[in-house]
């Protein structure tokens, strides 16, 4: 089944046409790639998906819902969750603070019911404080459970995006570059926690924004091109890897005219 | 006996202004929300006590039904921060809070215009009841800020994209915020008018709203004891200084104006030296075992 269909979705900024009709589907239970050179729309694609901008054109289905329109919260609430390119860690808030607020709709959010099901709101309290220190253990950050997450390196917020990620345990994970900035070592830790703690768990799927293709070949089943807003290659990671369309839209920006300096 | 009013009233007026800046501090501290217009939550407070004092409404009911106003005030102005950012809302709310002045002082048949509005309705017990109120407001926010619904409002306080992505209604969040702003702002005026006795557009002013901008400032945004200290040392300066006359050779006119060259004064040192305030905003720390 598919669990999320896009059907020529367009965005433009000004003259600019980020998404110009692109039309794609995950699978259910897979690992899908989104790979595209600088500007081909990628981060567009996520931003229009999970609902942080509004669309020009076309139409999103999740679990066979439309969600097009919807707003970004309500999304989220589906089941559709989505990190950043670019952290956006509470970095006044503590890592473990990050990872507690990250669980869904608790009923302490509720002010009413922090009242009237005190006990209720503090069952739940500790049940996410005893997810959110597994979660820790397996990130490797226990230590840094009671550190403000602005003091974390680059690298350590990435691994708590995704801690959030688990703690909120969406259906879909859109991931943006997970392992942009991040060491070689701290690259392969990552993707043997994904591979571990997502991947193999039934019911997850993963879309995932990546440079990398080593990280796109070792995890992805399938892996889909954007360019200039569309989809031009969709295949296994083999079968892109040899796409001649593929090599040249990243080649074709790379390569200068004879003749020219640098 | 001199000393003790002076006390007595200080007490009060410490304990009024620290609700008001309470209710500051959990908008702009907590949640984020960059309220240039705070005093008007005070003053609709204010109003609604002298308007139903006027009409013979029993004290306690006024003072519910000046916290209910405000907090509809805020769930009204809540409305305008849907699509505006921050600072351009804190500008909006600082118009907001002009427009809701100028309409007391020009609206004459509503609470008497630029001559203001007096009652005699005499509370027993006042101070001691001010300040219960701010033991009562203290807890309260500091209850809220405990539970999981203080939690995703921190995370607003730095931006919208994590909660929403989160699946947290951001919306929602910043209405309830405002709304508890507006009933803890309109105790406050509602206090501040049955201190007086008589109100008047005057004591609306921008001014008022920096007043406890300075005291959440210096004493530590996003720390409800910060809060409540800042009042305290604002209130020393901005009252003390009424008194410094019979000290020092100068004219009230010029110790009046000196007053806010003073707290100017100390909210630049404590920007240069202490930027998160005197008492900064605490973790919380967990056990994790």
């Amino acid at each position: 089944m598919m669990l999320l269909s896009i059907h020529k979705l367009r965005k433009s900024f000004g003259g600019l046409r980020a998404l110009d009709g692109v039309s794609l589907n995950v699978e259910e239970d897979t690992v899908t790639g989104l790979i595209g050179p600088n500007g081909s729309g990628k981060t567009t694609l996520f931003n229009v998906v999970s609902g942080f901008l509004p669309k020009d054109g076309g139409e999103v289905y999740f679990k066979g819902k439309r969600i097009d329109g919807l707003s970004p919260d309500e999304i989220a609430r589906r089941g559709l969750i989505r990190t950043f390119q670019i952290d956006q860690s509470a970095v006044e808030m503590t890592v473990l603070e990050n990872l507690l607020v990250s669980s869904p709709s608790q009923a302490g959010e509720k002010l009413w019911r922090v009242i009237r099901s005190f006990g209720k709101v503090l069952r739940e309290e500790k049940d996410n404080l005893n997810k959110a220190a597994s979660i820790l253990d397996l990130l490797g950050l226990k230590h840094l459970a009671n550190e403000y997450a602005g003091n974390l390196s680059g690298g350590q917020r990435k691994l708590l995006s995704l801690g959030r990620m688990l703690m909120a345990e969406p259906v879909l994970y859109l991931l943006d570059e997970p392992t942009a900035g991040v060491n070689p070592t701290l690259i392969k830790d990552l993707l043997a926690f994904l591979r571990r703690e997502v991947i193999s768990k039934k019911g997850t799927t993963i879309f995932i924004i990546e440079h990398n293709m080593k990280v796109i070949s070792s995890i992805c089943d399938e892996v889909i091109v954007l360019d200039s807003g569309l989809r031009i290659a969709q295949g296994t990671p083999p079968e892109i890897q040899n796409n001649e369309k593929v090599l040249a839209c990243y080649l074709a920006r790379r390569r200068k005219p004879e003749g020219e300096s640098n | 006996m001199e000393l003790f009013s002076f006390l007595h009233y200080w007490v009060t007026i410490t304990a009024i202004y620290s609700i008001f800046a309470l209710s500051l501090n959990f908008q702009y501290g907590h949640g984020g929300l960059v309220n240039f217009g705070q005093v008007f939550f005070f003053c609709f407070g204010a109003y609604t006590v002298a308007i139903s004092a006027n009409i013979g409404v029993n004290p306690t009911v006024s003072i519910v039904l000046a916290m209910g106003v405000s907090g509809f005030v805020g769930y009204l102005m809540s409305y305008t921060a849907r699509n505006m950012g921050g600072t351009y809302w804190g500008i909006a709310t600082l118009s907001v809070g002009e427009i809701v002045r100028l309409v007391f002082l020009n609206e004459d048949w509503l609470a008497g215009g630029a001559n203001g509005i007096s009652f005699d309705v005499k509370i027993p017990y006042f101070a001691t009841l001010t300040v219960i109120l701010t033991v009562i407001s203290f807890g309260f926010t500091k209850m809220v800020m405990h539970s999981p619904f203080g939690r995703v409002l921190k995370t607003i306080r730095e931006g919208d994209d994590l909660p929403l992505s989160l699946g947290k209604d951001v919306f929602n969040f910043k209405k309830k915020t405002m709304v508890i702003g507006g009933i803890l702002g309109g105790l406050a005026g509602a206090l501040f008018a049955y201190q007086k006795q008589f109100i008047n557009p005057e004591d609306f002013f921008p001014i008022e709203t920096f007043i406890v901008w300075a005291m959440v400032v210096v004493g530590g945004r996003g720390n409800d004891m910060g809060t409540l200290f800042g009042a305290i040392i604002v209130q020393i300066f901005y009252v003390g200084t009424r008194f410094a006359k019979d000290f020092l050779p100068l004219g009230g006119d010029t110790l009046a104006a000196l007053r806010m060259v003073v707290i100017g004064l100390l909210i630049v040192l404590i920007m240069m030296y202490r930027s998160k305030g005197l008492i900064p905003g605490k973790r919380r720390i967990y056990k994790v075992e």
